[in-house]
């Protein structure tokens, strides 16, 4: 088989964070080829690379047999050369339609406008082929905003080829489909390498993987590990090669103490920008002492449930206690008065302020508070004093607190999150959601100690996790929640059965019920 | 004098005559903000550029004796400016309106110090030699009045707007230029994921705004009259900015918004003889783009909500 | 706040580099007009320091610069370009002065203060327009600021020539009462008043609040991760809200203190975009507030050293203020001072991230 891409000895440099380290990858002509790895691990820079959209600082990359990185190598270059790209985060102009999306940077012209006048006639009977050739199904006249995000995948999938892609990297297109789009998706694929199409499929789902690829490359922390064929490899061993042990990571759960209901979230309904991230009538409740995990897919109205009990988003209807006092709708600044702490789901986002010192960053939700500032007038001594403690007791490294937040690495720029929220006085609820994204092995296991260790103290839990080891290895209770709804609720324990709660992420409801 | 006099004395037809002259430097003026906001930048540096073009357009119109020449110096001029602007606000991240605000100072004080040295006068300049851009006659129309006034004696410039407004509109919604150009401006990355230059797309359009207001600037001196005048701009830049902002960065709605901006302007000037207080009529033009900008966001709120909201089925 | 010391003193070089080279343009242009540029600078100076009259000018003039200077500083802190300053600062003249000659005669301690908390309440309550709007409706305040400062103005000019006219000559309002008139300094026959203490006491109060309560801290914050403070509760557009006010109240003082230190009465057009000179300064030193003092005394002195240049040596002034836009031009980009660049060239070091597009 001809070799297509051959990218050697990559080296890519961010800020704060070496994405890509040395990694090499190819692909062989007409070939599904999966890129795996933890979030982080640097497949989607990668991909970017290869897409054009970062330039290298060191290392090579070969299209054909022809080294293009000895010129300026740009998205609009590899275009040019067939290579196209599906972001995870859709790049549509949502003010446009779907059809003026598909054509953007390569436009059909009328004829005697010297390249001037669009001919949205001859898109239009351009787009039908692919339409119909691979049974895709797009409203071309309709806006962005008004489609559904299958249909916005679709729509990136024509754009695509519309440019004549031969290679089509998707970054995780799975993440945001329902089980039954992603299977008309893996269709659409297979049609695709039947027609000669290279197909590079990035993706942390190793059934999918598993059920999609020729080939399977794997990466961890930014480095190459290795490249097997699909047929000569199972799950396990994959699921080994990305994770790079054997011993799966397995925080020992203390038994919870019931103790009295410190959240109680009634029939609630939550707006979201998302068709399938909107809460739509969810009631449950945390106890004291206990662990309740959220577990299901991303996308599913997770972050939506984080945001409206953390008072951050709206909610339309039902009612969230906690501590017994209504909590619905009150601002953030009032429920965290009511004893709420919270690890926001993205630390660049909601997390942390980047550009200030981590001794600020540290006690922002407390600066109102005696001894850090008395008739708003700030203690500077005072915080500098406790960051140093707590830079201690969360085990924070560089300690010294005067440094900037966005500097650390992220296991430690997420300990300044935890140390903040579990550092508060007054706590009795924690929302922890996704408390160990995107950080490195060690760093997982003391915050997940941390977070078991806030449970032993009394302190109510209510985490959120796209990782099911993590739900798995701290949660007493599980609650799976799919396209807005709980589809099933149960006690973690040690028989619990993995297939009945992926059966349950993947919308099938409660067997027993 | 009674009220309703009044009324009628202002009211006549030769106010349309009057409208149209004074919402003309607004309309080009306001191109500029147009062209610039749909990629996604807020240009406040047409006040200052418009300085440069009146002085400009009056000094080579001075020294040539040729109009043509005068508007195409004011318009390159401009362009100039605008590029220059372009690479600050590019290459080095210069705060785009600290750009504005520095280039209008410059424009207002800088033509002050050319005036004072070239022509060796302060305050304005006036001379039988500044050649002013011609007007259209049409003597057909000369026993018609009602007809000739509103019809005849514009400037060259004042016909050219209509076409470079709906030139302009054609270029950006039907163009393969103005699709990439919008998509730069609502979503750069999908910009830059379709391989389109983005930063090449914002230099062309602030160029281009820069060439609506140099000759905004030309026409201001050359055509609306023909002499220099410190601060002759007179607020029209940022007059163009906020019908900009009326019309939503479309072309044609934004024209009309400049219209009404003329319109005012001319009944309050019309309104000062008689004693009345002219200024609330000034004002409505910008309380009334203040409300239709906070209008259009609100609604638009009201319309995201009720998409996101999860109570309907 | 706690940047590399190496970092700092590269920005000083730089800096000190666009000083120089608009300094040896604006020589040259002084040559090319047939003027000894030698002449030009120390008249500049004379003009601008020496004697009572001309020193007094400046401080005159350092006065309203520091007080707007620090008021947009806030401003530019949380990233809102508020260049409704000027608004507001005829919006706060006018009611500065419209107690101080409708109100019958009181003792100075009882007049001032009113006139001036009178006058910095209209100015918080007209810049609360713009600030609402962008705090609740994240409508741009550069648009809305611009057209409310046109707005403004024709507000005040209803105001002085009907309801509160002098009917006089010229378009003013009548003086406002002997007793609220602010003491002049020993610089007579300059006009520079007391208000220099009150401007200064703004500028402590402006750095103090920034950096040492709490609300300050808040506002800090607001400007870099807005999403950060919802989630720690801070209410970012309570905070927006709150600083562009504080920010129109101290525009609205530095007009009363213009009308009670300098003019006496209001008068049309009186300021004359002097609003925009105290941005400038503020820009001009990149928002560092240890600096603004400073920066306001330089752009004081090239306004009054400009006037002085003007009379004894006829470069026109006019150059001067082209001159000044242009140096805050070149500080503004720094980066073409990049005399590092020059010994980097030898030895090629990785580059690091360009980044384009979203993060990992």
């Amino acid at each position: 088989m001809e070799k297509i891409v051959e990218m050697n000895n990559i080296h890519k440099q961010f800020p704060y964070v070496k994405a890509v380290d040395g990694a090499r990858f190819d692909l062989y002509k007409g070939e599904i080829h999966s890129l795996i790895g933890e979030n982080g691990a640097g497949k989607s820079t990668m991909m970017k690379i290869l897409y054009g959209m970062y330039e290298i600082d060191d290392g090579e990359i070969i299209l054909s047999g022809e080294r293009v990185t000895d010129h300026k190598y740009t998205t609009h270059t590899a275009i040019e050369r067939g290579v196209g790209m599906v972001h995870q985060e859709f790049m549509l102009v949502k003010e446009m339609t779907v059809l003026e999306n598909i054509i953007l940077g390569s436009e059909p012209t009328k004829k005697g406008s010297r390249n001037v006048a669009i001919d949205f006639e001859a898109a239009r009977e351009k787009i039908k082929f692919y339409i119909e050739n691979y049974h895709m199904a797009v409203h071309l006249e309709k806006k962005v905003t008004n489609i559904s995000v299958g249909e916005m995948q679709r729509v990136e999938i024509i754009k695509a080829l519309y440019r004549g892609a031969d290679i089509l990297i998707l970054d995780e297109p799975t993440a945001v489909l329902t089980p039954q789009e992603a299977d008309q998706l893996f269709e659409i694929l297979n049609e695709m390498r039947k027609d000669g199409k290279t197909i590079v499929f990035i993706s942390h789902k190793l059934k999918e993987v598993m059920k999609i690829s020729d080939r399977v490359s794997v990466m961890r922390a930014g480095k190459y590990i290795t490249t097997v064929k699909q047929s000569e490899i199972t799950m396990e061993e994959l699921a080994e090669l990305m994770i790079g042990r054997k011993v799966f990571l397995n925080t020992k759960r203390t038994p919870p103490k019931e103790g009295e209901v410190v959240l109680e979230v009634k029939n609630i309904f939550v707006p979201s920008e998302r068709e399938l991230s909107k809460i739509r009538g969810i009631s449950f409740n945390v106890r004291k002492g206990e662990v309740v995990g959220v577990a299901g897919v991303d996308g599913n109205g997770q972050s939506e449930l984080g945001e409206a009990i953390a008072g951050l988003r709206r909610v339309e209807k039902g009612q969230i206690l906690l501590g017994g006092e209504d909590i619905t709708n009150k601002s953030a600044l009032q429920v965290r008065r009511n004893g709420l702490v919270h690890i926001p789901e993205d630390r660049n986002d909601r997390g942390l302020n980047g550009t200030h010192t981590f001794a600020d960053n540290m006690l922002a939700a407390e600066i109102r508070n005696h001894p850090y500032s008395r008739l708003g007038v700030v203690n500077s001594k005072k915080i500098m004093e406790e960051a140093w403690k707590r830079s201690e007791k969360f085990d924070i490294r560089p300690r010294d607190p005067s440094n900037i937040a966005g500097s650390l690495s992220g296991g430690n720029a997420q300990k300044i999150v935890v140390a903040r929220e579990l550092g508060a006085a007054g706590k009795r609820f924690l929302l922890a959601a996704q408390p160990t994204r995107g950080i490195d092995i060690g760093n997982i296991e003391g915050i997940r100690k941390m977070i078991d260790q806030a449970k032993v103290e009394g302190v109510a839990v209510l985490l959120i996790s796209a990782d099911l080891d993590e739900i798995m290895s701290l949660a007493d209770r599980i609650i799976v929640l799919y396209e807005g709804r709980i589809t099933g609720e149960l006690v973690n324990e040690e028989w619990i059965d993995e297939g009945k709660l992926g059966y349950m992420m993947m919308g099938g409801g409660d067997k027993n019920e | 004098m009674d009220f309703m006099t009044i009324i009628g004395n202002v009211f006549t037809y030769s106010l349309v005559h009057d409208m149209i002259t004074a919402s003309v430097p607004i309309i080009l003026a306001c191109m500029c903000a147009v062209i610039s906001r749909q990629v996604n930048i807020i240009n406040i540096a047409a006040e200052g550029i418009i300085m440069f073009g009146c002085f400009f357009g009056v000094l080579v119109s001075y020294m040539t004796g040729s109009w043509v020449l005068a508007v195409l110096v004011s318009v390159g001029l401009g362009m100039l400016i605008s590029a220059f602007m372009a690479l600050a606000y590019l290459k080095y991240n210069v705060n785009i309106f600290v750009l504005g605000l520095c280039v209008n100072m410059i424009g207002t004080s800088g033509t002050r110090f050319l005036l004072q040295t070239i022509f060796k006068t302060s305050g304005n300049f006036v001379s039988d030699k500044i050649v002013p851009i011609p007007r259209v006659n049409f003597s057909f129309l000369d026993n018609i009045p009602v007809l000739k006034s509103l019809f005849s004696g514009y400037s060259f410039t004042e016909w050219l707007v209509i076409p470079i407004v709906i030139f302009i509109w054609f270029m950006l919604y039907k163009s393969v230029w103005g699709l990439r150009l919008r998509s730069v401006g609502l979503n750069e990355m999908a910009a830059v994921t379709s391989g389109i230059d983005v930063n090449g797309k914002k230099l062309a359009a602030l160029v281009l705004s820069g060439a609506c207001a140099g000759l905004a600037g030309a026409h201001l001196s050359l055509g609306y009259s023909c002499l220099f005048i410190e601060n002759m701009s007179g607020g029209r830049g940022f007059m163009g900015m906020a019908a900009m902002q009326f019309g939503g960065a479309n072309p044609l709605w934004a024209a009309i918004g400049c219209v009404v901006f003329g319109f005012s302007n001319s009944v309050a000037n019309r309104l000062t003889p008689y004693g009345i207080p002219n200024q609330f009529v000034t004002m409505i033009p910008y309380v009334a783009t203040i409300i239709v900008l906070s209008a259009s966001v609100v609604l638009a709120m009201i319309k995201r909500r009720k998409s996101e909201s999860a109570l309907k089925a | 706040m706690s940047e590399n010391k190496a970092e700092k003193s590269s920005a000083v070089i730089r800096i000190a580099i666009a000083f120089a080279i608009s300094a040896i343009a604006l020589a040259i242009i002084i040559t090319l007009c047939g003027h000894n540029a030698l002449d030009a600078f120390y008249q500049m100076f004379y003009g601008a320091f020496i004697g009572k009259f001309n020193f007094g000018s400046t401080i005159e003039n350092f006065i309203l610069i520091l007080i707007v200077g620090s008021a947009y500083s806030l401003t530019k802190r949380i990233n809102y370009f508020n260049i409704g300053l000027e608004g507001c600062l005829y919006i706060g003249a006018m009611f500065t002065c419209a107690p101080g000659f409708l109100l019958p005669d009181m003792p100075p301690w009882i007049i001032i203060p009113l006139c001036l908390a009178c006058g910095m309440a209209a100015g918080a309550i007209w810049s609360a327009i713009g600030g609402a709007l962008k705090a609740f409706f994240n409508i741009n305040e550069a648009c809305v600021t611009i057209m409310l400062n046109y707005v403004a103005i024709s507000l005040t000019d209803f105001l002085l020539n009907n309801t509160w006219s002098a009917h006089s000559a010229a378009p003013e309002t009548p003086h406002v009462q002997a007793n609220a008139m602010l003491p002049k300094l020993p610089l007579a026959p300059s006009r520079a008043s007391v208000a220099l203490f009150i401007a200064i006491a703004v500028f402590f109060f402006v750095w103090f609040v920034t950096f040492h309560t709490t609300f300050g801290f808040k506002l800090r914050h607001v400007a870099d991760n807005p999403r950060f403070c919802e989630a720690v509760g801070i209410h970012s557009n309570l905070i927006v809200l709150g600083t562009v006010m504080l920010s129109g109240a101290l525009g609205g003082l530095a007009g009363g203190c213009q009308i009670l230190g300098v003019y006496g009465n209001f008068i049309q057009n009186f300021s004359l975009n002097s609003a925009f000179y105290g941005m400038l300064a503020c820009l001009l030193v990149k928002n560092n507030l240890k600096l603004l003092p400073l920066s306001a005394l330089f752009i004081a002195f090239t306004r009054t050293g400009g006037s002085g240049m003007e009379y004894y040596t006829g470069v026109p002034k006019s150059l001067i203020d082209t001159v000044v836009p242009i140096l805050i031009l070149f500080i503004a980009m720094d980066q073409m001072f990049d005399y590092k660049r020059f010994f980097r060239i030898f030895k090629r070091k990785p580059k690091t991230g360009s980044a384009v597009g979203s993060k990992q």
